[in-house]
């Protein structure tokens, strides 16, 4: 592109087209370019009308007070709806407490996924059913999830807290308590998607040479410097990738509050795209709900490059 | 006092409660009470478990369709073919498939197709449906939901006779000197009360309390006779008793106009009424958390629950064998210092969510909504249990032979005949304002807060919901 | 199992003589015990599920929860098939996923051979930009593709929900790393021999990379399967709901909590995946794995 360009001012126009063109003819051969683009077409199709063409429309959608009962009535507002989002304290709450599960959800979801892989891969009895089972949640839907739990942690009736019962005095009420209910939304999450997790990092680990073991053991290194030295720098990729996979995923959570507790009691698990959901379906404000996918956007990859950042310099 | 409640492994009276988990917080629970059949009832009926129960007529149809219910009309039946969705199941559901078709019958150019939507997911579901063009002709509203759909409804005075009905009932569906609605019914709680229980307790069964004080006494006796006295509920619910305790003190819960709503709840009649709520927790009349009153009534644990006028049909579809003790129903207002008698209630509408229509189907469709709401008004509230929208219904010998009037709609018809209906206030975000609302009194019942701090917070949101 | 193992290590020349196989032995039975004792912590929402959709009225509603049944009835399964539109939601369910699992195995495998096989301009730009897609997370979309699939009027139905997983660009990343490795002798002898491009592409790719595209089609398939978010938006009809939605509003509609039949229904609402889990395990390790290295 930028040789056509520079040959544009050389060679003028016309020739400069014509001498890009016989490049092109001679650099590819016409049969398979028509083959290789219908081959691709499909896929590009469904790629760009539902995945390159919406990113753009949400923004368009994100600068109107649409209407989505009459599109064509729709009113330029500019920032507007970027503004009131930031005004808005629901807004913040839904955030903030997003951000409260994440911080609940993340470290465990990636520690004992760790802990898990680490501890199959040692050369344990049962491998493959502790593989199973650690892995099978995987195949759950949110709704089997959220459904199980919401009966393990019921009140009278849970599981959960009449265990507790034995062994402290007022076991938390876990779905409606305000300080419990995210928590207990996290445990359930934690169960459900470690699965995933933690088959990556069994897999890393697995890569890992046994002949660096072997060298440190010779060398006469505890287990945790083998652990600081090797595995950790070894698994580092798939690390990074999980932890930022597990940082979107739940940022993006929906499902278990949703169903669990519909976003209470009093509001403290009302999450982001909960609140994107509820404007967007039940406030009827489509450009406003596409402005909170967007500022949800924003935060996601500035997460993600600073996780990206931070664990790649560290070692 | 939770003797009564202990688990004893042999016998069939445990407790039929489960404890408040998952989506009891659920605001779409508001609409539980367009008529969900009470799944209670189970172990007998197994048909009647709600969303979908009973099929209706169609014996034509087999499998599961069979049991999702809904009116079919094939192709060349009538001129004009008008789809409904109904967010009736159950209960109520099945007389109203009925009726519409007795109306397909008896109409020789006009048929009415029903197709069931889950009620929770209904007024979602109408406005996407309504975001592609895809809206049925005629839809529900409840008079709390209507105003986000008024852009798009059908003014509908020059095809329905608004003369017949009650002018409070056929107020909630008036904006702007035009009705957008035709009022099917109201539906409001009240008290259902075990007798046999009240008599155990040393109570006259036949002399329900009218006030706090006489209230109170009440499930004291219940209470000390071994049962819970009474409960409330949770989500939504608890606005019936909560809403209108507090209209009853004078406070309106939100004042103003579109645009312009201010929360009225955080004054000393709020707060009173809503210490009313703890206090019956703490006075063990009701359990801290229960969400399913109705099946712990049912199963005799309880001397009382506040449910809705629905309930009847409940108790219809199970045959009777649901409450197989002497029951009765008395007046919700029982607000502690209560000024006036006024009840909590909305009403179910027909309307026209789409605005394409010819002369001759909105001809149609008038026709359709005075014969379901006029003229099968009687057949309505006696099968249903609801209130009747018209002043003739409500007033007709007819309806006071029905079943359904000794056991519940007399007291109905005594509390709108007595108080007054307070229909709870339609906004753009009825949904929005309620949720906030019912969340903090939750915390209330649960003893999480204390009232003032729950209603400080629940005018804080309240405020921010109507920015 | 366990401590006949940590025994069968002791007798095969572990013996506490030193501290460091004091140590070891210690670190054994730690292992061992937050092994299982997590194994067991996992099972535990399983025990419930399926023992209280077998556990009659008076165990669910006792006081005590019971774990262990002490009576069963198989009243809630009977009641969700007669009673409940259970296998219309499975059917549908099934239908969507393998509808989306098909679409995308179909479209990513012949753009992957396109990408890695043959020459064409724009090819390396095209790819980047399907590449960072994968940066995009599928919520930023939701209003905006709704409103494309509201205007195509395919509001509530089948391809409403399939569409926009066809589109995901994880497949076609995936298929593309393993393309990469077909080897060119084999295709180059193939042109002699003949073979038209898409001869190669249906008799000699897809067959020689059919572990990459099981891998891929599982996870598709549990994906869609799964789904809850969008098909809630897309599917308007009880008869049109998949599993998941299903579920939740089986137990909204009902004015009574459940229990018993809404585990019922979990179970079997679970049951499907759990049968392809058994059957495909290293299938499916394979293709989350295969998302690892992708990463």
């Amino acid at each position: 592109m930028l040789d056509l360009i520079a040959a544009m001012r050389t060679e003028g126009p016309r020739q400069a087209i014509n001498l890009w063109w016989q490049e092109m003819v001679d650099e590819y051969d016409r049969r398979e370019s028509a083959e290789g683009i219908l081959l691709a077409l499909p896929y590009l199709l469904a790629f760009v009308g539902f995945m390159l063409f919406p990113l753009l429309y949400g923004l368009y959608m994100s600068l109107y007070d649409w209407d989505a009962l009459s599109p064509e009535q729709s009113e330029f507002i500019g920032l507007g709806n970027y503004q009131a989002l930031m005004n808005d304290p629901r807004f913040w709450e839904a955030l903030w407490n997003t951000i409260w599960f994440v911080i609940l959800s993340v470290p465990p979801l990636v520690v004992f996924a760790l802990l898990l892989a680490l501890g199959v891969n040692r050369n344990v009895k049962g491998q493959t059913v502790l593989r199973t089972i650690f892995f099978s949640p995987y195949i759950l839907t949110v709704s089997v999830v959220a459904l199980i739990w919401v009966e393990l942690f019921a009140g009278e009736g849970g599981l959960i807290r009449h265990w507790l019962a034995f062994v402290m005095e007022d076991p938390p009420r876990f779905l409606i308590d305000q300080t419990w209910a995210m928590a207990s939304i996290a445990i359930a999450t934690v169960w459900w998607s470690i699965a995933f997790n933690f088959i990556i990092l069994l897999a890393a680990r697995q890569n890992v040479s046994d002949r660096l073991y072997e060298a440190a053991k010779l060398d006469g290194a505890s287990s945790y410097r083998m652990m600081r030295d090797i595995t950790i720098p070894q698994m580092r990729n798939p690390l990074i990738f999980v932890v930022i996979i597990t940082f979107v995923g739940s940022f993006q959570v929906f499902g278990q509050p949703y169903i669990m507790t519909d976003g209470g009691p009093r509001f403290a698990t009302h999450t982001i795209v909960m609140y994107l959901y509820t404007t967007g379906f039940a406030g009827r404000e489509f450009g406003y709900a596409a402005a909170v996918g967007y500022v949800l956007f924003l935060i996601l990859i500035t997460v993600s490059v600073i996780n990206y950042y931070v664990l790649s310099e560290n070692e | 006092m939770q003797g009564n409640s202990r688990a004893d492994e042999n016998s069939n009276r445990q407790r039929a409660t489960r404890p408040v988990s998952g989506r009891s917080n659920n605001r779409r629970r508001f609409l539980q009470g367009v008529g969900v059949a009470g799944a209670v009832g189970l172990a007998g009926c197994v048909g009647s478990l709600p969303g979908f129960g009973g099929g209706g007529d169609n014996e034509s149809q087999a499998g599961e369709e069979d049991l999702e219910g809904g009116v079919e009309v094939d192709e060349g039946d009538a001129d004009i073919i008008l789809r409904l969705d109904s967010l009736l199941t159950g209960g109520d559901g099945d007389p109203f498939e009925a009726m519409v078709e007795d109306f397909n019958e008896q109409s020789d150019n006009v048929a009415v197709e029903v197709t069931r939507v889950p009620w929770d997911e209904y007024y979602d579901q109408l406005f996407t449906a309504m975001t592609a063009d895809e809206a049925p002709d005629i839809a529900f509203s409840h008079s709390s939901q209507i105003v986000p759909f008024l852009d798009n409804l059908t003014p509908l005075d020059d095809y329905v006779n608004y003369d017949p009905y009650v002018e409070q009932i056929v107020d909630s569906v008036e904006y702007d000197g035009q009705h957008y609605g035709a009022p099917l019914d109201t539906h409001m709680a009240a008290v259902y009360y075990n007798k046999e229980i009240y008599e155990e307790a040393g109570l006259d069964p036949e002399e329900p309390p009218t006030n706090w004080e006489e209230f109170a006494e009440a499930n004291d006796a219940i209470v000390d006779a071994g049962y819970y006295a009474f409960d409330y509920g949770t989500g939504m619910h608890i606005c019936r008793s909560w809403g209108g305790w507090l209209r009853s003190r004078g406070h309106e819960v939100i004042q103003g106009e579109e645009g312009n709503w201010e929360p009225n709840f955080n004054n000393e009649g709020g707060v009173e009424v809503t210490q009313a709520l703890r206090e019956a927790v703490e006075r063990e009349w009701t359990p801290t958390e229960d969400d399913n009153s109705w099946p712990s009534f049912v199963e005799g644990d309880f001397g009382a629950v506040v449910d809705g006028t629905w309930a009847w049909s409940r108790f219809r579809e199970g045959g009777g064998e649901e409450l197989d003790f002497d029951w009765g129903t008395y007046d919700l207002s029982l607000a502690p210092g209560k000024e006036e008698d006024w009840t909590m209630c909305d009403s179910h509408n027909l309307v026209v969510p789409a605005a394409d229509h010819s002369e001759e189907e909105l001809e149609g469709i008038g026709q359709f909504f005075e014969y379901m709401t006029q003229e099968r008004a009687v057949d309505w509230s006696a099968e249903a249990g609801h209130l009747a929208a018209t002043t003739e219904a409500l007033g007709s010998d007819d309806l006071r032979e029905r079943e359904a009037w000794d056991y519940s709609l007399h007291t109905f018809q005594e509390i709108a005949d007595n108080g007054e209906l307070y229909y709870w206030p339609a906004t753009q975000n009825t949904d929005e304002y309620s949720e906030a609302i019912y969340q903090s009194l939750e915390a209330v019942r649960f003893g999480q807060q204390d009232a003032q701090a729950a209603l400080d917070e629940a005018e804080q949101r309240c405020q921010e919901v109507f920015e | 199992m366990s401590t006949k193992s940590i025994l069968n290590d002791i007798r095969n020349g572990e013996t506490f003589e030193n501290q460091d196989a004091r140590n070891h032995f210690l670190r054994k039975v730690a292992l061992y015990v937050g092994l299982y004792g997590a194994a067991f912590l996992f099972i535990i929402p399983y025990l419930w599920m399926i023992s209280r959709g077998f556990q009659p009225r008076w165990q669910l509603f006792a006081a005590e929860p019971y774990l262990i049944p002490r009576e069963i009835t198989f009243e809630w399964y009977s009641f969700l098939l007669e009673g409940t539109p259970i296998v219309r939601w499975t059917v549908n369910t099934v239908i969507i996923a393998g509808g989306a699992t098909l679409a995308v195995l179909i479209v990513d495998s012949m753009i992957a051979y396109s990408v890695t096989r043959l020459n064409w301009p724009g090819k390396r730009v095209v790819f980047s930009v399907i590449v960072a897609s994968f940066m995009v997370p599928g919520i930023v979309n939701l209003i905006p593709v709704y409103q494309i699939i509201v205007e195509l009027g395919l509001l509530n139905s089948y391809l409403g929900v399939m569409l926009p997983v066809i589109a995901g660009p994880i497949g076609v990343f995936m298929l593309v790393q393993f393309f990469k490795d077909f080897p060119d002798e084999i295709e180059e002898s193939a042109r002699i021999d003949g073979f038209s491009t898409f001869q190669i592409y249906t008799r000699l790719v897809l067959p020689m990379m059919k572990s990459a595209l099981t891998a891929l089609g599982l996870f598709i398939f549990i994906w869609t399967w799964n789904s809850f978010l969008w098909p809630l938006i897309i599917l308007q009809r009880e008869s049109m709901y998949t599993l998941p939605i299903g579920l939740v509003v089986l137990q909204d509609t009902m004015t009574a909590q459940q229990p018993g039949l809404i585990m019922a229904s979990a179970l079997f609402a679970s049951l499907p995946l759990f049968i392809v889990f058994l059957l495909l395990q290293k299938q499916l390790v394979e293709a989350v794995q295969m998302q690892g290295t992708v990463g």
